[in-house]
């Protein structure tokens, strides 16, 4: 074979070996999300239908701390969704693996359409609209949503948000709630990424983020020249997500969350998150 | 004999020597170019120095230049992010031109209705954002049809920019193949080897060696479009550079782990753009 | 095939490219063993006549039969017909990117299915027989125009081919090249290969052939032995050309 007509080959030749030793490494990785499986009832995990065998693909939005973000040290997937998501695979006997799609694709349905993962958790808020598109399981949360500025701030409420810029998430009820009760004048700058909106608000490019009252709070424990000035109770609760029409599922998942607050894991969890429980 | 005395300008008068000459009233052209060179220096030396007046030096040090983050960020960003951006930018190519050749094939096809479909798909890839194809392979293909990609996250976004690889690569496929001296595809005949016999063994080899620099491009370009791959959900290890940047940026609020991996892509840039310019020199000179 | 088939038969040979017509009806026949040159000014048709033989232009009308087999016949084996032809271009077209070897033995190995050992020898004895073995390992771009169109002859011989054709061979070469190739191609007719040869060389024409065809704008004007043609030309066409070219 001449040089050149060898040469041709090595493209196909790489494109093989690498499908070959990356080719499932993504979808099992049991290493990395490691639960012991079978803690409680197996059985109900094992008739589900689920996007890969015997592992709970879960999607979420990170990172959004406290609620989903990565762990510095081990890079792996935590926060207070991830980590009761993980206790309720467990229950179901099955392993985790989590992708991060971001908010849009999840509320949408289009990741949980398009077989990204089985269920969501990103801290979505329960709401008829959503309710269109996606199922939800029994919530397993409360929040409220919250304002957040920098300290040396003049921004007292979100009466003063005139001729400001607030940052919020796109897809929100946050989002929704600014821009509902922001005064005219007001510039609502969404963001595609939660991670994204801190660095803003420190960059000075937005003065106030409305969103998640355990979010911004979470932030002011880890830069104090920030704070929140307002909560605004909305009544929202969290639920995860599951496709439409999943109702195997999410009864299953809800048969899970109510085992786990029976039995004292779903406090165990909430306390390590977030101190003393409701 | 007369000759022009080079310090000679017109309108001066020559007839009495030792009288001062009258003022200049033009500039010579070469005095004229001095001028306008020396006024682009200036105009540099303004901007450069105004830059670095107004540039807060200690803010960019700490905003981009921090030594701690930068470490903290080694060797995940060799390990992990270099490594996919490199891995995922090796299957596309190998996707986009094994399909790009078919597609080069069927472009230059005696039957016409391959020779549409070609068309038809080099126009819409060509056409259309790589972010757009990628969000349809990651989202459109599972939902219309209810498959599921093979291969996980490398399988999709192999598709993904493999697609739209195929399509710019088709182009560059077919010009080398006609720019292939036709000559030799009627030798190959004449001996009486077939037509695929001779496109095989005879023009698309040369073809190849043609086409070499342009698709070297083609990689490079692949390699940026791969900081596009994120919206597919990334999992656990497999973050390509800009979204092992963007995140770190996010959780460090410092802009240095963009410096890192602007570093990085340009480590593995860099080599393969002066690669290609070296590989054009070299087919000028042969020629 | 009888012994009095030609080895080529054209009949009423029509080309036309979009709307210039560039053959107008071409009868023409070269016996086995025999030596043909066609000459005649440029765009009279003679490359294009040779190229339609073996098919690399379609013919719009008539036919050609080689060794008695209809080549332009839509069922016709053309690869098979054209392995039974050699073809000389006037710009060589080796293939650069294989050494001389593996110009040689590439269609011998894919079309004859010769094994390489099989086809290496033939191989050797050609290039011997042009007289470049020792450049059996050589690309084609280090070798001169005189080189590389000995190496093209041997190619074309390598297949063993009942006829060939050669299509201005040495109008390419600088001068000094040329007498090399031409004392190839004359002992290849000494050798009895039958061969159509597209020339303006009149000294080979002149002492090889056996016949001599003139062809201006389209046709045959006039064909004969080369003492008849180049002594006693009749029509006044050939009578300007050879008072042009001699």
């Amino acid at each position: 074979m001449t040089t050149t007509a060898r040469w041709m080959l090595v493209p196909f030749v790489v494109l093989a070996l690498l499908l070959a030793a990356c080719g499932n490494g993504d979808t099992q990785q049991p290493a990395d999300d490691g639960a012991t499986p079978a803690e409680g009832d197996g059985a109900a995990g094992a008739d589900l239908d689920l996007v890969t065998d015997g592992t709970l693909t879960v999607c979420t939005d990170s990172p959004y701390p406290p609620m989903e973000f990565e762990d510095p040290e081990t890079g792996e997937f935590t926060g207070f969704d991830i980590e009761l998501m993980r206790a309720i695979a467990e229950e179901l006997g099955l392993d985790t693996e989590v992708v991060n799609s971001g908010f849009d694709p999840i509320v949408s349905g289009t990741a949980l359409a398009a077989n990204q993962c089985d269920i969501a958790a990103a801290s979505i808020t329960i709401t008829e609209e959503r309710e269109e598109s996606i199922d939800f399981t029994e919530p397993y949360f409360e929040a409220e949503q919250s304002l957040l500025v920098k300290g040396d701030s003049d921004i007292a409420s979100i009466d003063d948000l005139a001729g400001e810029r607030i940052g919020v998430q796109s897809g929100t009820t946050g989002e929704t709630y600014a821009n509902e009760n922001t005064p005219d004048g007001a510039e609502i700058v969404s963001f595609d990424n939660p991670g994204d909106i801190f660095v803003a608000l420190e960059a000075g490019d937005i003065s106030g983020v409305i969103q998640d009252l355990v979010v911004n709070q979470g932030r002011t424990l880890e830069d104090d020249s920030v704070e929140v000035v307002e909560t605004y109770q909305t009544d929202e609760q969290y639920g995860f997500a599951a496709e439409e029409g999943n109702t195997q599922l999410t009864e299953a998942v809800n048969g899970a969350l109510q085992t786990l607050r029976d039995d004292g894991r779903y406090d165990e969890i909430y306390n390590e998150w977030f101190g003393n429980a409701e | 004999m007369t000759h022009v005395e080079p310090s000679q300008r017109p309108g001066e008068s020559t007839d009495s020597p030792g009288a001062p000459p009258p003022p200049k009233r033009r500039l010579t052209p070469r005095q004229r170019a001095r001028l306008f060179r020396g006024t682009l220096y200036a105009v540099l030396i303004l901007f450069v120095v105004a830059a670095a007046v107004v540039a807060d030096f200690a803010t960019i040090q700490r905003a981009f230049f921090n030594p701690d983050i930068a470490a903290r960020m080694w060797p995940a960003v060799l390990t992990e992010g270099a490594r996919n951006t490199v891995v995922y930018t090796a299957t596309s190519f190998a996707f986009g031109l094994t399909l790009g050749l078919v597609l080069a094939l069927m472009k230059l096809s005696s039957v016409a209705p391959y020779r549409w479909i070609a068309t038809g798909y080099i126009e819409l890839f060509r056409g259309l954002p790589a972010l757009v194809t990628i969000i349809f392979v990651g989202f459109g293909i599972p939902i219309a049809f209810g498959v599921n990609i093979p291969g996980g996250f490398l399988g999709k976004a192999t598709l993904g920019l493999g697609l739209v690889a195929a399509a710019y690569m088709a182009e560059t496929i077919r010009a080398g193949i006609q720019a292939v001296p036709k000559g030799q595809m009627e030798a190959a005949r004449s001996l009486g080897m077939t037509r695929s016999w001779a496109m095989v063994s005879i023009v698309i080899p040369q073809a190849f060696r043609i086409i070499i620099p342009p698709l070297t491009n083609e990689l490079v370009l692949l390699i940026k479009d791969t900081s596009l791959l994120f919206v597919l959900g990334t999992t656990v290890g497999s973050k390509e550079l800009t979204k092992f940047g963007r995140d770190l940026m996010s959780s460090t609020f410092n802009g240095t782990p963009l410096l890192v991996i602007a570093l990085a892509y340009l480590a593995i840039t860099l080599p393969l753009t002066q690669l290609v310019a070296a590989l054009e020199r070299r087919q000028a000179r042969a020629r | 095939m009888n012994p009095g088939t030609p080895a080529i038969k054209v009949e009423d040979l029509h080309k036309s490219f979009d709307q210039l017509e560039v053959l107008k009806g071409i009868d023409f026949e070269v016996g086995l063993g025999e030596v043909v040159c066609v000459v005649g000014p440029s765009g009279s048709g003679k490359s294009t006549l040779l190229r339609c033989i073996n098919r690399l232009e379609e013919p719009t009308a008539g036919h050609i039969f080689i060794e008695g087999e209809d080549i332009t016949d839509p069922d016709a084996d053309v690869d098979m017909l054209r392995s039974k032809i050699g073809m000389v271009f006037q710009s060589f077209n080796l293939f650069p990117h294989l050494s001389v070897l593996r110009n040689l033995t590439i269609a011998q190995r894919r079309v004859r299915k010769r094994s390489t050992a099989e086809a290496k020898d033939v191989a050797s004895r050609n290039l011997e027989r042009v007289g470049l073995i020792e450049k059996i390992d050589a690309y084609p771009a280090h070798l001169s125009g005189g080189q590389q169109q000995r190496v093209a002859i041997a190619r074309a011989l390598s297949m063993e081919p009942d006829m060939m054709l050669f299509d201005e061979p040495t109008s390419a070469l600088d001068p000094e090249l040329v007498g090399e190739v031409l004392a190839v191609m004359r002992s290849l007719a000494n050798e009895g290969m039958t061969m159509m040869v597209v020339t303006h060389e009149m000294g080979f024409a002149r002492e090889v052939a056996n016949r001599v065809v003139f062809m201006d704008d389209g046709v045959i004007v006039e064909e004969a032995a080369p003492k008849e043609f180049f002594g006693n030309p009749r029509s006044e066409r050939l009578k300007t050309f050879l008072s042009q070219v001699l």
